[in-house]
């Protein structure tokens, strides 16, 4: 049963950072007065013709594995093949900005306003990414809430680690630090669960996979609808998993067959920000 | 700013720091504090007025300016708006140049139709190749976005001595640049079809069969010169 989320403009409006990266600006560069004018002004539109939405619906894994299979075109072996099976809950979501933001950025690229219509497309994209945030840590917090979290031992478990040895060197460098599994040392943190999302058209995940999505979580009730080569509509939009468990489930190297055609590895930034927060 | 004489050459080289800065006309804040001093499009007006060719106006003032931020943005010592500004203040000279090329025909380097490959909708990057050739003097049919492979060859056939770009900005959608290499090659195996974006690599050019990668938009002006020479 899919469930109507609120969200409020105030909530996604995002960190001038992260609109900033999105612009291809590293993070800490000086910018330029009239790069953040340009900026400040692509917010206060946003502001004005934003109308978030999501919808989020729980998924059993025996539904996940169909859904996920999709029409048979993803890649022979991804990471969420073996993430969802080792999870604790799982949730489809979709998030929009709403249509008329994305309405003002194809206009601005129409009229050949490149320089507004790019801002704002970049703010609209970090406004999105900030909506799945957000929906990602309330169903966090939902769903830790109906049960504990991972015992120390599990996340060993989950992350190959024998009960009672040390972390094998693998993990030494990324495991122990993340997830806090050493079985040496002192000043140490409880295991908590983490969440990550992930979608149809990323690591392996055919875009094909939208359809199933789509039939499972009808986010058409927000107002998103899925194109003929599966991109949603508004543009300012995203689709795919949460997956809840503890956070070694989602420790993957990125060894895939498609890796090696990735040139972002987001993955890593990823992975890394589970031991800041969800 | 290059410190003045009326001189041609001082007024082109104030035109080519205009557009590197961004500075399209006298009315524009851009830098900040510059409001009422001459941008671009009143350099070009004083190039005109000493009747400097616009033929050089536009090679060695407006193209030879973008030509820098282009440099730059593939050095990353600028960023996409930078780039945008400078493309901006570009064409408002170029607005004063195109009456006095339709006399004597606006020159071309050639016909380029670029688009972004099929199940992708980002178009940034195919903007700014579209903005980076145009001011290298080609003339651009932009397919827009989530183009299918019929599409491309469509205007391939509407354009025959068309040089092609193909984007991709997802890890998934390079299977559909793949696609479209192929279907452009059945059609027209020897058409000059450069691509790029995020994923893409120098290897999966080469894999997909396309003539040439362009690693940033300033980039693909070079390869296309060496794929596609001028007449």
């Amino acid at each position: 049963m899919s469930e109507i989320l609120t969200i409020t403009t105030d909530e996604v409006v995002p960190d001038r950072e992260a609109v900033f990266e999105h612009q291809g600006i590293p993070a800490g560069r000086a910018v330029a007065a009239e790069i953040e004018a340009l900026c400040t002004a692509a917010m206060e539109v946003f502001r004005q013709a934003a109308a978030p939405a999501g919808v989020l619906a729980e998924i059993s894994k025996a539904d996940f594995a169909t859904l996920y299979k999709g029409d048979g075109q993803n890649e022979d072996a991804t990471p969420v093949d073996e993430i969802y099976p080792r999870a604790k809950h799982l949730a489809l979501f979709a998030v929009t900005v709403g249509e008329e933001v994305s309405r003002r950025i194809a206009d601005g690229f129409k009229s050949k306003d490149f320089v507004d219509a790019c801002m704002l497309d970049s703010v609209a994209s970090a406004s999105a990414e900030r909506a799945v945030e957000i929906v990602q840590q309330r169903f966090l917090e939902r769903a830790t809430a109906r049960s504990p979290a991972a015992t120390k031992g599990e996340h060993r478990r989950l992350a190959g680690v024998p009960t009672g040895e040390t972390p094998v060197p693998q993990f030494s460098s990324r495991a122990e630090k993340i997830l806090d599994i050493s079985s040496t040392g002192g000043d140490r943190r409880s295991p908590v669960d983490g969440v990550l999302a992930y979608s149809p058209g990323y690591c392996g995940w055919d875009i094909s996979g939208q359809r199933k999505l789509f039939e499972f979580l009808k986010p058409e009730t927000v107002g998103i609808s899925l194109g003929e080569s599966c991109l949603m509509q508004p543009l300012k939009s995203v689709s795919g998993v949460f997956i809840i468990g503890p956070k070694a489930i989602h420790l993957f190297d990125n060894c895939y067959s498609f890796c090696g055609r990735c040139t972002t590895h987001n993955c890593r930034d990823r992975i890394r920000a589970l031991d800041a927060g969800g | 700013m290059t410190e003045t004489t009326d001189a041609p050459k001082d007024i082109l080289a104030n035109i080519a720091q205009c557009v590197q800065t961004g500075k399209a006309d006298a009315n524009m804040n851009i830098p900040m504090g510059s409001k009422g001093q001459p941008g671009v499009a009143e350099w070009v007006d004083q190039a005109i007025a000493k009747d400097v060719p616009p033929q050089t106006i536009l090679a060695e003032g407006l193209m030879a300016g973008l030509q820098v931020i282009g440099k730059k943005f593939a050095a990353n010592e600028v960023f996409i708006p930078e780039v945008l500004i400078a493309a901006r203040a570009m064409h408002a000279g170029m607005n004063k140049l195109k009456p006095l090329f339709a006399e004597q025909d606006m020159p071309s380097r050639g016909t380029f139709v670029m688009g972004t490959v099929q199940g992708d909708l980002h178009d940034i990057g195919k903007n700014l190749v579209c903005m980076l050739l145009e001011g290298a003097g080609w003339r651009i049919i932009d397919v827009g976005v989530d183009c299918a492979p019929e599409k491309l060859v469509a205007a391939i056939k509407e354009h025959p001595d068309c040089a092609v770009g193909l984007s991709a900005l997802l890890t998934t959608t390079m299977v559909a640049m793949g696609k479209a290499v192929s279907a452009i090659r059945e059609s027209f195996p020897d058409k000059t079809v450069i691509v790029g974006g995020a994923p893409v690599t120098e290897e999966f050019a080469k894999e997909i069969g396309a003539s040439g990668y362009a690693p940033d938009p300033s980039a693909a002006i070079d390869l296309l010169d060496r794929l596609q020479p001028a007449a």
